[in-house]
C-alpha cells in the first residue's frame, strides 16, 4: 500500500459522501433546506449571539471550534490496533454518524429559533428530557474549559513560541472583523490582508517567545475565555476562528501535498496489529489494569479513544449552540455543519494516521525513502525509539506529520535539508494543536454560557436577568474550569507524581462526550420522524446508525465500569466512575424518553 | 467623538504602544513578571479599546438583516 492510494480513496470517499449523502439525502430529500427561510441569525438579530455571518467565515469559525485536540490524539493513540480499523472507523463514523449529528443538530436548530439541542429535547421527548440533557451538557463543558485551560497552558509552555502566534492571532482578528464588519471591505480583500500578516506572524514568532508558569497561563487563559465568549461573536471570536482555519486548512493542505511526493513509496506499519490492542486501557488511565488482562477491544471502545475525528457530543452542541445563530441561510448548512466534520476527518485520516503508517517503521522508513541513518540520526534518535508506538500519543503525530513532511520536501530542498525540515514541521504540528485546543477553549465557553441560560427559563424575570447576564454567565462556567484546571494533587495511582485536579474526572469525558453524541444523534433522528415527518427506508438511514450508536457507546461505558473502575483509587471511584454511572443511568433514561417520543409520534400520525 | 469613544481610541493606542513595547524591549523573548503583567494587559485593553471606540454594531450586517427583514433596526443594532 502506497500514500497516494490511501489520499485518492479518502478523498473520493469524503467527494461522493459530500455529493450524495449530504446534499442529496440530508439537504434535500430529508431537511428540503429552503434560501427563502430565515434563520434566527436575521430574526432574532441582536449584534452579539445571533447575527449571520458569511458562509465561508462561519464554515472556519464552525471547523476551528469543534476540532480540538481529539482528532489528533484519537487517532494518535488508536495506532494500537494498527492503522487500517482507526482509518476505517474515522471515515464510517465522519460519513454516516459524526457529520449527520453535526448537519441535523444545526438545522433542528436553526428551525426552533437557535437554542440548542437540549432545548430541542423538549419537543420530541418531554421538558424533563430537556432539563436532563442541558444539565449533562452544561457539566461535559466545564470539563472541556478544564482540560483545555490545563492542555493549552502545558502546550504554551512546551512550545513558547506557540503562545506568540496564539496571542497574536487576536489583534489580527479584531483588525480583520474590523476591515469586514465597519470599514465594509469584502470579505476576500480583507483576508488577502490578514493571511500576509499572518505570514508576518510566524515568521516573527519563529524567534519569539512568551515563558512564563503554567498556574500564570491558566489564569490568563482562563480571563482570555471569559472576554471572548462576552464580547460580540462578529467583534473577536468568528474572525479569530476564521483565520485560525487558514492556519488549520494549511495544515491539512500540506499533509495532502505530501504524499504526492512520496507517492509510490510504501507505507512501513501494519494494517492491524490485533482487534485487542496489547497492553493499552480504555478510559485513559494506566496502571491500573491487572497485569495480562487486555479489554481494549476495538469494537465497542474505539468510540471511547477515537472522539472528535469521527463523532462528538461536543460538535452537536457546537452546531446548535454558536453556529446556528449564525447562519445566513438554509443553503449554508450543508457545507459549514457536513462539510466542517468531513474536513475534522481529514485531520484525522491524512494528517495523523497516514503519515503515520507512512513513518511508523523509522528504519524501513528512511530506507524507502533513501535517506542515510546518519542523516535521520539528527532529527530522531531511531536506537531508543524504533517506531512510532513507542511514542506517547501527540508526539506519534508530530513525529509522523514532521517526518512524512520532511521526507516530501526534501525532494526538493536536498537530503542536507531533512533534520531542519522535520524539525520544522514537528514545530508547525505543535502549533497546529495549540491552535486547534484554543479556538475550541474559547468556544465551549460560549456555549456552556448558552446552556447556563436556557436551563434558567423558569426562574422569575428579575433573577433571570441576572443568572443569564452575558458575563456573569460566562465567568461562572471558566471560574469552575479553571478551579480543575489550577490545583496540583498527588497522584493516586502514583503517589510520588503530581496531576491537576479536573484528571481525577477526566477519564470519565471521553464516555459521557460520545454518550452525548449518541443521544443528539437520538434527538436528530426523532427530530426527523416526528417534526420533518420523514418515513420509510430514508429515516432508517438516520435511525439505525442512532441506534448503534448508543449501542456502542452503551456497551463501551458498561465494559469500563465493569472492568475498569473496580480497579482504580478510590478518588477516581468516586469521581469519575461515579459520572460514567449517572452517565449511564441518564443514558438509559433518555432512551426511555425517546422510544416514548417514537410511539407518540407514530400515534399521531 | 463621544467620551466612550475617545476613551476607546487611546486604550487602543496605548495597548498597541505597550505590547511592541514588551517586544522589542525584551529582543521578541517575553519573561519576567512585569513585562508579562505588561504585555498582556496590553492584549486585554487591546480587545476592549476598539469595541469601546467603534461600538458593537456591525454595520455591514445591520445593512444584510434590514434588507432580508423589511424592517429598520432601532439604533444601537439591538432588537
Amino acid at each position: 500500500m502506497t500514500p497516494i492510494v490511501i489520499l485518492l480513496i479518502v478523498l473520493l470517499i469524503y467527494g461522493v459522501a459530500y455529493v450524495f449523502y449530504g446534499r442529496k439525502l440530508l439537504e434535500q430529500r430529508i431537511v428540503k433546506a429552503d434560501p427563502t427561510r430565515p434563520t434566527p441569525a436575521v430574526e432574532k438579530f441582536d449584534g452579539v449571539d445571533y447575527v449571520p455571518a458569511n458562509k465561508y467565515v462561519l464554515y472556519g469559525h464552525h471547523f476551528a471550534s469543534i476540532a480540538g485536540a481529539g482528532p489528533i490524539t484519537g487517532p494518535a493513540i488508536a495506532l494500537a490496533w494498527g492503522w487500517f480499523l482507526p482509518l476505517v472507523w474515522v471515515l464510517f463514523g465522519n460519513i454516516f454518524i459524526g457529520a449527520v449529528h453535526d448537519y441535523l443538530s444545526l438545522m433542528a436548530s436553526v428551525r426552533h429559533g437557535g437554542v440548542s439541542i437540549g432545548t430541542i429535547t423538549e419537543s420530541v421527548m418531554g421538558r424533563r428530557a430537556r432539563y436532563i440533557f442541558l444539565a449533562y451538557i452544561w457539566f461535559a463543558l466545564i470539563l472541556v474549559l478544564a482540560a483545555f485551560l490545563s492542555v493549552a497552558s502545558s502546550t504554551f509552555i512546551a512550545s513558547p513560541s506557540a503562545a506568540v502566534v496564539a496571542l497574536l492571532y487576536m489583534p489580527l482578528a479584531l483588525l480583520f472583523g474590523l476591515l469586514v464588519y465597519r470599514v465594509g471591505l469584502s470579505v476576500k480583500v480583507a483576508t488577502s490582508i490578514a493571511l500576509v500578516l499572518l505570514v508576518g506572524i510566524i515568521v516573527f514568532s519563529l524567534n519569539s517567545s512568551i515563558s512564563m508558569p503554567y498556574e500564570n497561563w491558566v489564569l490568563v487563559l482562563a480571563l482570555y475565555s471569559i472576554v471572548a465568549a462576552s464580547l460580540p461573536v462578529w467583534y473577536l471570536l468568528q474572525p479569530r476562528d476564521y483565520l485560525n482555519a487558514y492556519l488549520l486548512w494549511g495544515f491539512v493542505a500540506l499533509a495532502v501535498i505530501a504524499p504526492l511526493f512520496v507517492a509510490a513509496v510504501p507505507l512501513t506499519g501494519p494494517l492491524i496489529t490485533s482487534f485487542v490492542a496489547k497492553g493499552a486501557v480504555i478510559g485513559a488511565v494506566s496502571g491500573t489494569a491487572p497485569a495480562g488482562w487486555d479489554i481494549a477491544w476495538f469494537w465497542p471502545t474505539v468510540p471511547l479513544t477515537i472522539a472528535c475525528g469521527a463523532l462528538s457530543g461536543f460538535h452537536s452542541v457546537t452546531a446548535s449552540g454558536t453556529t446556528s445563530k449564525q447562519l445566513s441561510s438554509e443553503l449554508d448548512g450543508l457545507l459549514v455543519g457536513y462539510g466542517g466534520m468531513l474536513t475534522e476527518g481529514a485531520v484525522s485520516s491524512l494528517a495523523v494516521i497516514l503519515p503515520a503508517a507512512f513513518a511508523w517503521d523509522f528504519a524501513q522508513f528512511a530506507s524507502n525513502v533513501g535517506i542515510p541513518t546518519n542523516i535521520l540520526m539528527k532529527a530522531i534518535n531511531i536506537t531508543a525509539t524504533p517506531n512510532i508506538l513507542k511514542l506517547a500519543g501527540t508526539a506519534r503525530f508530530y513525529t509522523g506529520y514532521g517526518l512524512m513532511q520532511a521526507a516530501a520536501w526534501s525532494k526538493i530542498f536536498g537530503l542536507e535539508a531533512f533534520p531542519d525540515l522535520y524539525r520544522g514541521f514537528y514545530t508547525f504540528a505543535a502549533w497546529c494543536l495549540a491552535a486547534f485546543v484554543l479556538t475550541t477553549l474559547d468556544t465551549a465557553n460560549r456555549l456552556a454560557r448558552f446552556a447556563w441560560s436556557e436551563m434558567f427559563d423558569w426562574v422569575s424575570p428579575g433573577v433571570r436577568k441576572v443568572l443569564t447576564n452575558r458575563w456573569f454567565a460566562s465567568t461562572i462556567g471558566v471560574l469552575i474550569g479553571a478551579l480543575m484546571a489550577y490545583p496540583k494533587l498527588p497522584d493516586p495511582i502514583d503517589p510520588k507524581k503530581t496531576i491537576y485536579a479536573y484528571q481525577i474526572v477526566w477519564p470519565a469525558f471521553a464516555g459521557t462526550n460520545q454518550l452525548l453524541a449518541a443521544l443528539a444523534l437520538l434527538t436528530s433522528a426523532l427530530w426527523v420522524y416526528a417534526i420533518l415527518k420523514v418515513r420509510g427506508a430514508v429515516s432508517y438511514l438516520i435511525m439505525v446508525p442512532a441506534l448503534f450508536l448508543w449501542v456502542t457507546v452503551t456497551g463501551a461505558l458498561l465494559i469500563w465500569l465493569i472492568y475498569v473502575v473496580p480497579y482504580l483509587p478510590a478518588l477516581y471511584i468516586a469521581t469519575a466512575g461515579v459520572a460514567v454511572f449517572i452517565s449511564l443511568v441518564l443514558d438509559v433514561l433518555l432512551l426511555g424518553l425517546f422510544v416514548r417520543g417514537l410511539r407518540l409520534a407514530k400515534f399521531r400520525t | 467623538m463621544s467620551a466612550k469613544e475617545l476613551i476607546g481610541l487611546a486604550l487602543t493606542a496605548l495597548a498597541i504602544i505597550v505590547i511592541i513595547a514588551g517586544f522589542v524591549v525584551g529582543g521578541g523573548k517575553i519573561s519576567g513578571d512585569m513585562a508579562l503583567a505588561a504585555t498582556f494587559m496590553g492584549f486585554v485593553v487591546l480587545i476592549l479599546g476598539p469595541w469601546l471606540w467603534l461600538g458593537d454594531v456591525p454595520i455591514a450586517v445591520r445593512k444584510f438583516v434590514e434588507a432580508r427583514t423589511g424592517k429598520k433596526l432601532p439604533e444601537g443594532g439591538r432588537k
